[in-house]
C-alpha cells in the first residue's frame, strides 16, 4: 500500500506526460488543465489503493481515462473531420520512398519530418475521431500494450488492434495532406 | 525480392514495432529485413516516424498549473 504523504513526490514527475496526453483527449487547454487537476486529486484520494512497486504511470493515465471518459461522455461531439475509409498502409512512406536506385533523392525521406512542425502533428492527431484518437495516443504516444489499453478502455484486445490500425492510417494521410499544403513535393518532381 | 515474405513483413509491421509478436515471428522479420532493403527502408520510416510523433506531440503542463496541483496536494496531506 502506498502512502499519501509520498504522493506529491512520487507522482507529480508524471504531471507533464499527463497534461500532454490530457491535451490531445480535450483538444482544448482549459479542459485538459482542468483533467490534469481532478486526475491528480482523485489520484491523491485513491493512493491508498495504489500498491507499491507497480506501475505508478500505468495507474495514473488509467485514472486520467476513466476521468475524461466520464467527464466527457455526454459532450458534443465534433464531426468527424477525416475520412478514415480506403486509407492504404505505408501512406506516408508510399509518397516519400524512392526508387534504391536515386540516391540523391532519398532525402525526401528526410525532408518529410522537416516540412511538418509540432503543431501540425498535434492538429492532425486532433482531427482524429475519439474512438481511434484514445489507442493512438496510448500506443504512440505512451507505448501502452494492447493489452493495457484494451483495459483502459475497456474494450476487446482485437477492437483495439483495427482502430490502432485505422487511426494510424488517417493519421499518415493527415500529415501528408498537411505537407502537402506546405509545399512539400513528391520526389519524382511532379510539382503543382 | 521475395515477394511473399515482403508481404508477410508488411501484414506485421505494427505488431512488430509494437512489440506485440510473437519470438518466432520477429526473428523471422528480422532475417528479412537484413535481407530485404524495401523492407527495411519501410520499417525504418515508420519506427522514425512514430518516435518524430511522439515527440512532437509532447507538450508541458504550464508552470502555475503544477504549482497549483501541488498546492492542492499539500493542503489534502497537513
Amino acid at each position: 500500500m502506498a502512502d499519501r504523504a509520498n504522493f506529491e513526490r512520487d507522482a507529480m514527475q508524471y504531471a507533464h506526460p499527463l497534461f500532454s496526453a490530457a491535451l490531445r483527449m480535450t483538444r482544448n487547454r482549459a479542459d485538459a488543465e482542468d483533467l490534469v487537476q481532478e486526475t491528480f486529486l482523485r489520484a491523491f484520494r485513491g493512493y491508498d489503493g495504489f500498491k507499491e512497486g507497480t506501475n505508478l504511470r500505468a495507474w495514473l493515465y488509467r485514472i486520467l481515462t476513466n476521468t475524461f471518459i466520464n467527464r466527457y461522455r455526454q459532450q458534443q461531439r465534433r464531426p468527424d473531420e477525416v475520412d478514415l475509409d480506403g486509407v492504404e498502409g505505408l501512406y506516408l512512406y508510399k509518397r516519400v520512398a524512392t526508387p534504391e536506385t536515386n540516391r540523391a533523392a532519398r532525402s525526401a525521406e528526410d525532408e518529410v519530418f522537416e516540412a511538418l512542425e509540432g503543431s501540425d502533428v498535434r492538429q492532425a492527431i486532433d482531427k482524429l475521431p475519439r474512438k481511434y484518437r484514445m489507442p493512438v495516443l496510448m500506443a504512440d504516444l505512451e507505448g501502452f500494450s494492447y493489452k493495457e489499453i484494451a483495459g483502459m478502455l475497456e474494450i476487446p484486445i482485437g477492437t483495439v488492434m483495427s482502430r490502432l490500425h485505422r487511426g494510424r492510417r488517417a493519421l499518415q494521410k493527415l500529415l501528408w495532406q498537411t505537407a502537402e499544403e506546405r509545399g512539400f513535393r513528391t520526389p519524382d518532381g511532379e510539382g503543382d | 525480392m521475395h515477394r511473399k515474405s515482403c508481404f508477410r513483413a508488411a501484414t506485421r509491421l505494427y505488431s512488430y514495432l509494437d512489440g506485440e509478436i510473437r519470438a518466432i515471428r520477429r526473428i523471422r522479420i528480422r532475417l528479412h529485413l537484413r535481407r530485404c532493403l524495401n523492407c527495411e527502408r519501410a520499417f525504418h520510416f515508420e519506427k522514425r516516424l512514430r518516435r518524430f510523433i511522439r515527440e512532437r506531440a509532447r507538450v508541458d503542463a504550464p508552470p502555475e498549473v503544477v504549482e497549483r496541483i501541488r498546492r492542492l496536494i499539500r493542503e489534502r496531506n497537513s
